[in-house]
């Protein structure tokens, strides 16, 4: 017998939950760096194309190598969506990327942004085909919108976030944090209320009061 | 003293560069002169053992560890899928101290990514969480983050349980701090508890604040369960995320109002 679809997702939020686990008991203390972060960037790189997997350059001693798929060239930077460090996608705006390599499983949606080309390293790590790069827009538009994709796309993403003392939340502001380390963002002076458009997209809910979970 | 022990916690490195730069022009360790291929097999070997020890498997083995990280971080077979070589080195540019022992940093990171697949794919039980078992250091488990939906009605209408989480509301708001009313509006309404307008509203850094959150939560389920103590758990769970969502609300009124140039949504 198939299971249903909660139990499809309370499965994978379980393994994601214990990799998690398994994380942090094997992260090491941080250790005092006397290195500076490496900020030299050459001129000299092959441009990315849509389709490309490419590596971002470092940023400092704590975080480990960072994958992202190149969804298009836009005028406002090279439109990016990274990859996940989890073997399972951990919320709705996380999808499996249908890449078998261990550091290319989860592409996270949520976390897409636009940066400059000479944030990556040049060269593509490997490129995925029209159709995938086609299915991966489609799921990144649909994640950003707040809106269901198509139900044989849908079933590529994580479980839903409902519960206010989630976990899963830590984790977002972790990954944030981890992206913004590589590609800076430029915040502009903001007092409002708004809520963060990116952590709308992670939960799957479009905006307050859509009757999605909270 | 064994020699993994001696090699935690930072100290020299223990390759040399030359090995680094013969290994990243071979495709792996075994095409590599044999000095440089036993030196990166030592090294891949103390921090494998390192990792297994944090994570509580001090006694695990795996035959090679070195080819456990490189299998890991290869993305595919292609000199291209080993660009993650590119990254080690340029991880180098700018720092200071010993070159080699900037690229065993580096390494090590990776190692730490290879050894939990490894535990992942080996360790399955690892990975069974039951149902009713809490999570991490919280007290909610795998069920009350992904509620079945037939259960949050049982036999109470959802009206039901509007009412009653409003009115559980109003009391509890009365006795919530300025930090938790900030806490309930952010998590209800998309506002991440490491946003600077949160930062500065609390005066406290996000690790406190999910500590804090996390009290109020289990705070608010307490109370609930106290006030209603036989009722069905799939009622619980819907009144506990309906209760809460009603506390963002009143928060949001009693932090913003007399504000309208504040943009609410």
């Amino acid at each position: 017998m198939n299971p249903t679809p909660i139990e499809h997702h309370r499965r994978h939020l379980a393994e994601w939950l214990a990799e998690r686990a398994l994380d942090h008991q094997l992260a090491e203390p941080p250790v005092p760096s006397t290195s500076a972060p490496p900020l030299r960037y050459d001129g000299a790189q092959s441009a990315p194309r849509p389709g490309g997997i490419h590596l971002a350059r470092p940023s400092g001693p704590a975080w480990g190598p960072v994958y992202v798929l190149v969804l298009e060239i836009a005028e406002s930077g090279v439109l990016v969506v990274p990859f996940g460090r989890y073997a399972t996608p951990a919320v709705p705006g996380e999808w499996h990327s249908g890449i078998d390599a261990a550091p290319l499983r989860v592409l996270c949606g949520w976390n897409s942004r636009a940066v400059a080309a000479a944030r990556l390293l040049p060269g593509a790590v490997k490129r995925v085909g029209v159709k995938a790069l086609a299915e991966h827009r489609l799921l990144c538009e649909a994640v950003g919108a707040g809106v269901p994709p198509a139900a044989h796309l849908a079933e590529r993403l994580g479980p839903p976030l409902v519960h206010p003392a989630d976990p899963r939340y830590a984790y977002l502001d972790e990954e944030r944090e981890r992206l913004d380390d590589h590609f800076p963002v430029v915040r502009e002076q903001d007092d409002s209320a708004t809520p963060s458009r990116w952590l709308l997209a992670a939960e799957g809910r479009p905006r307050y009061g859509s009757g999605h979970g909270l | 003293m064994v020699e993994e022990d001696k090699n935690d916690g930072g100290g020299g490195a223990m390759t040399r560069a030359e090995d680094w730069r013969a290994w990243k022009k071979a495709c792996a360790a075994d095409l590599c002169p044999a000095e440089t291929a036993a030196s990166l097999r030592r090294f891949g070997a103390v921090r494998f053992a390192g990792c297994v020890r944090r994570a509580g498997y001090a006694s695990l083995t795996t035959r090679d560890p070195w080819h456990l990280v490189e299998t890991y971080s290869q993305v595919n077979r292609t000199r291209a899928g080993k660009r993650y070589k590119d990254w080690l080195f340029a991880r180098t540019e700018g720092m200071v101290g010993d070159w080699a022992a900037c690229v065993e940093g580096g390494v090590s990171l990776l190692m730490r990514s290879a050894v939990r697949e490894f535990l992942r794919c080996e360790h399955a039980p690892l990975f069974m969480v039951s149902l009713d078992q809490p999570i991490g250091n919280g007290s909610f488990s795998l069920a009350d983050l992904l509620p079945e939906p037939a259960d949050r009605r049982g036999d109470v209408e959802d009206g039901e349980i509007e009412t009653l989480a409003a009115r559980m509301a109003d009391t509890m708001a009365l006795s919530l701090s300025r930090t938790d009313l900030v806490l309930l509006w952010a998590r209800t309404h998309g506002i991440s508890f490491a946003d600077p307008k949160v930062a500065k509203m609390t005066r406290q850094g996000k690790t406190m604040l999910y500590a804090r959150f996390q009290e109020v939560v289990e705070s608010v389920s307490r109370t609930l369960r106290e006030e209603l103590p036989r009722e069905d758990a799939g009622v619980m769970r819907d009144l506990l995320m309906k209760t809460v969502m009603q506390l963002g609300v009143m928060a949001r009124t009693k932090l913003f109002s007399g504000k309208p140039a504040l943009s609410l949504l």
